[in-house]
């Protein structure tokens, strides 16, 4: 057995390894968000040690203290925790995967997950220990990668479904492939670009920091167009239709978050008191709704990129199955992401 | 079987055309990656100088001398650290009567001061400037942090020891603790500085002393600069070769200095008139505001909208903007509007290729809209009439009598105040006579 083409049999064997890796999927998510806002909070140095937590084993750091204590050592502590949480179900998923008779290239993506997984806790754990920034930054940057990885993970795994209709075009879907790819570049670059915005830090230099927000501006704008195109080019693909208009959605909340996040730290640029309504408006440091739409900005982001690498994954699928003449057992099904 | 010639010309198009937007791909990706790169490397922890505020003594003089020789600067530098540590480990100048120096107090300094973090879970946090100041106003607190160049006003640059919404008398005067307490609490409505009532009390007090520390130590770089440096090169400075009297001199500047910190207080407030914002005051209050004594008109304007003058540059400006720049003294101000093919405006990329942010005029206030960032209180409102703000809003000189040709006595201060109050509320095109909120004494 060989390639992408997966038969119904196999799905036997493959259903437990997706099953794991749609919960790998799903707990990632919320770890993003707390990751996040471990940055939104600059909580990054709250706890000084690593592995330990001030001392204790990370897992025995008593949860009194845990609960009750400062905001950013609360934020950070659970990160280590849920990131533990991700490691361990990531460990489950490769152990369950090299155990089922699933083809060789699953498992190495499955290994290749799990080496993520172990990377990404590293430069956690280097990022406190050597107190670098640029650590912190390659960490938020890692994130999203492995949360899009085990996104197309689930796809590539998910079961057969016969999607009753004629195969789509091969043009088509060979146009999806292309613009899903360079929409989930661009996407990353974004996540990429966003995260150097957000560590700005004592060395950064205002020019870059200009050049940087001139980029993530582009990029929005690329974004919107890509997924224009893909909402076009996705009308007469079943299997990624809605999956496309989600996209799109979320690339709208995306962008208002971002005008948002803007406007809540840095207030509206350039704009004097001639705007009555904002003249008399104080800017509030730290406040809920500044971190709830700084984090959430970050968040979405991974999860456009999770979207597009599913487009793609998807595509991909639809490339190799039209290509080995089943179309009918499209190998990419409608499992639900 | 062959291809008709249109068909293939139209495929080779698509590939070019698909070929260039992967290289535009490419390219981006790889603008990201230098930009990645750029962010790596060590964090330098370093207070780099005033190189604007130098450009502006760099100027050759009459006789076509540049005064300071990078030799110069590195003693600077290095006479600064010596006084004042770094960014990661603040210091306070050893001065012959530390008491002087009461105003700061470096367990404060030190928790502000340095890289954000916690040393245990119950212990306070220390780095709070780097955590939450220094993207706007910098790590030297020169106000060009790099978001600085987005926010309109920018933010402050401390580094001249002058401040804005302060409670003291004359424009030179620093302004008190409980100033910078209340700016860092209410924030500044309308602009970017945040309120950062989320803070508790003890972090608050470690940030207020450290803006006084980098206000301290950025006034202490210019005196170096303008008075002991140029005279004999820096070389005195040196602390290889420490001259014993020229180290006594240079305590001594700091000593004054910081003693006009020690000293400051807020000015006394006398008790408004009795009739204060009743329709007699309120007409008082209008005269004046329009009259030649006051002279609050020909910069808000007569409607208070804030059109009135609108050529004035702030303190910060002045090394290249103002009489004092060398570079630029024998121009006028420069004025936005003449900008264009202007020889001045080479002297300002000049001044911007040091980090400078372009030159904003300021607008007045548009007083109609009843927001105050100095503080909303009537006192607050009395103290901005009454002493002014900095050099480009003139305080108004006390006098002896109402009568008195020049200055304002207390009440008409009242009485402007209460006129200013009423602004909000009154009709543009009919005023004075529809005055129709009458408001309590504070
Ligand atoms: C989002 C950008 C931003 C941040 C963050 C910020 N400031 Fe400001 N700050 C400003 C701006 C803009 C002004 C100028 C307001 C004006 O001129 O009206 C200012 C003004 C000030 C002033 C001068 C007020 C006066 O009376 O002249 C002080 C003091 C100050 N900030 C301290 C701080 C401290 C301390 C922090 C960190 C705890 C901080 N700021 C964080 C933007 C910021
Ligand atoms: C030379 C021009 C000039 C004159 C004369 C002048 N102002 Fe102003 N005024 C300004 C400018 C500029 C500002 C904006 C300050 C800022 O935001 O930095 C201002 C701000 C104010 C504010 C708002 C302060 C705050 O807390 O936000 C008040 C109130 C005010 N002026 C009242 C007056 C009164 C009353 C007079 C007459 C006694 C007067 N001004 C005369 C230029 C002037």
């Amino acid at each position: 057995m060989s390639g992408f083409e997966l038969q119904i049999e196999d799905w036997q064997q493959r259903r437990w390894p997706h099953r794991l890796a749609v919960t790998v999927t799903c707990a990632t998510f919320p770890l993003i968000w707390v990751g996040g806002l471990v940055t939104t909070t600059d909580a990054g140095m709250a706890v000084p040690d690593w592995p330990s937590t001030f001392g204790y084993n990370l897992l025995l750091y008593p949860w009194q203290t845990w609960i009750s204590g400062p905001w950013d050592v609360f934020i950070e502590h659970g990160h280590r925790l849920l990131g533990i949480v991700v490691g361990v179900l990531t460990l489950a998923l490769s152990a369950v995967t090299l155990r089922s008779a699933v083809p060789r290239w699953l498992k190495t993506s499955v290994i290749l997950a799990l080496v993520g997984v172990i990377a990404q806790g590293g430069l956690g754990g280097m990022r406190v220990l050597l107190d670098q920034r640029t650590l912190a930054f390659l960490h938020g940057c890692l994130g999203p990668a492995f949360f899009a990885y085990c996104a197309g993970l689930c796809v590539v795994m998910a079961r057969p479904g016969s999607t009753g209709q004629a195969a789509p075009a091969a043009q088509a879907v060979r146009k999806l492939w292309r613009v899903a790819l360079a929409a989930a570049v661009v996407s990353y670059l974004q996540l990429i670009v966003g995260g150097y915005l957000r560590h700005v830090h004592y060395g950064t230099v205002p020019r870059m920091f200009q050049i940087a927000v001139l980029f993530h501006l582009l990029g929005a704008v690329a974004l919107i167009g890509y997924s224009l195109v893909l909402l076009r080019v996705a009308k007469g693909i079943t299997a990624v239709r809605w999956t496309t208009r989600g996209l799109c959605l979320l690339i709208l909340v995306q962008i208002g978050l971002g005008v948002g996040t803007w406007f809540l730290k840095y207030a509206v640029p350039l704009v004097s008191e001639d705007w009555s309504w904002l003249a008399g408006y104080t800017l509030q440091a730290g406040s809920l709704s500044q971190a709830v739409t700084v984090t959430s900005h970050v968040a979405i982001g991974s999860l456009i990129l999770a979207t597009t690498v599913l487009i793609a994954v998807r595509a991909g699928c639809l490339l190799r199955s039209a290509a080995s003449e089943v179309p009918q057992l499209a190998s990419c099904g409608e499992v639900p992401v | 079987m062959r291809r008709p010639v249109t068909e293939m010309n139209r495929d080779t198009k698509h590939r070019t055309v698909r070929c260039r937007g992967t290289l535009c791909l490419w390219l981006w990706s790889a603008a990201c990656a230098v930009l990645v790169m750029t962010g790596c490397g060590a964090e330098p922890a370093r207070f780099s100088l005033n190189l604007v505020h130098l450009h502006s003594q760099d100027a050759p003089d009459e006789k076509g001398q540049v005064t300071l020789s990078p030799a110069a600067r590195q003693n600077i530098a290095t006479v600064l650290d010596a006084l004042y540590g770094t960014p990661d480990a603040p210091r306070l100048p050893p001065l012959p009567e530390p008491e002087v120096l009461n105003f700061l107090e470096i367990s404060k300094l030190q928790r502000a001061a340095g890289p954000t973090g916690r040393d245990d879970p119950q212990g306070g946090e220390r780095g709070l400037y780097r955590k939450h100041c220094i993207h706007c106003h910098g790590a030297n607190g020169d106000g060009a942090g790099p978001t600085a160049q987005y926010l309109n006003p920018y933010p402050r640059d401390y580094r001249m020891g002058l401040f804005k919404f302060k409670s003291t008398e004359g424009t030179d005067t620093p302004p008190t603790h409980e100033d910078l307490k209340r700016v860092l609490v209410e924030g500044v409505p309308g602009t970017a500085m945040p309120s950062f009532k989320v803070l508790d009390d003890g972090e608050i007090e470690a940030l207020v002393h450290y803006v006084k520390y980098l206000a301290l130590r950025g006034q202490t770089e210019r005196l170096l600069v303008e008075e002991l440096a140029p005279e004999v090169d820096g070389r005195y400075l040196d602390p290889q070769n420490v001259v014993e009297e020229r180290k006594i001199e240079l305590l001594e500047t700091v000593a004054t200095l910081a003693g006009t910190w020690q000293a400051a207080v807020a000015s006394e407030v006398p008790p408004p008139p009795a009739n204060w914002e009743d329709a007699a005051s309120i007409a008082r209050g209008r005269e004046l505001f329009m009259g030649k004594k006051a002279l609050c008109s020909s910069c808000h304007g007569d409607s208070a909208l804030g059109d009135g003058n609108r050529d004035i540059f702030d303190d910060w400006t002045k090394d290249f903007m103002g009489p004092t720049g060398v570079n630029v003294s024998s121009y006028a101000p420069l004025r936005l509007s003449t900008w264009n093919e202007d020889p001045r405006k080479v002297l300002l990329e000049e001044f911007y290729a040091r980090g400078a942010l372009k030159v904003r005029p300021l607008k007045p206030r548009n007083l109609r809209r009843g927001v105050y960032r100095g503080g909303r209180r009537p006192v607050d409102l009395f103290r901005r009439v009454r002493n002014g703000i900095l050099n480009y809003m003139p305080y108004a000189e006390k006098a002896d009598s109402a009568d008195a040709i020049k200055g304002l006595i207390d009440d008409d201060v009242w009485h402007v105040v209460a006129y200013v109050r009423s602004l909000p509320y009154e009709k543009i095109t009919e005023p004075s006579e529809e005055i129709r909120f009458q408001r309590d004494l504070p």
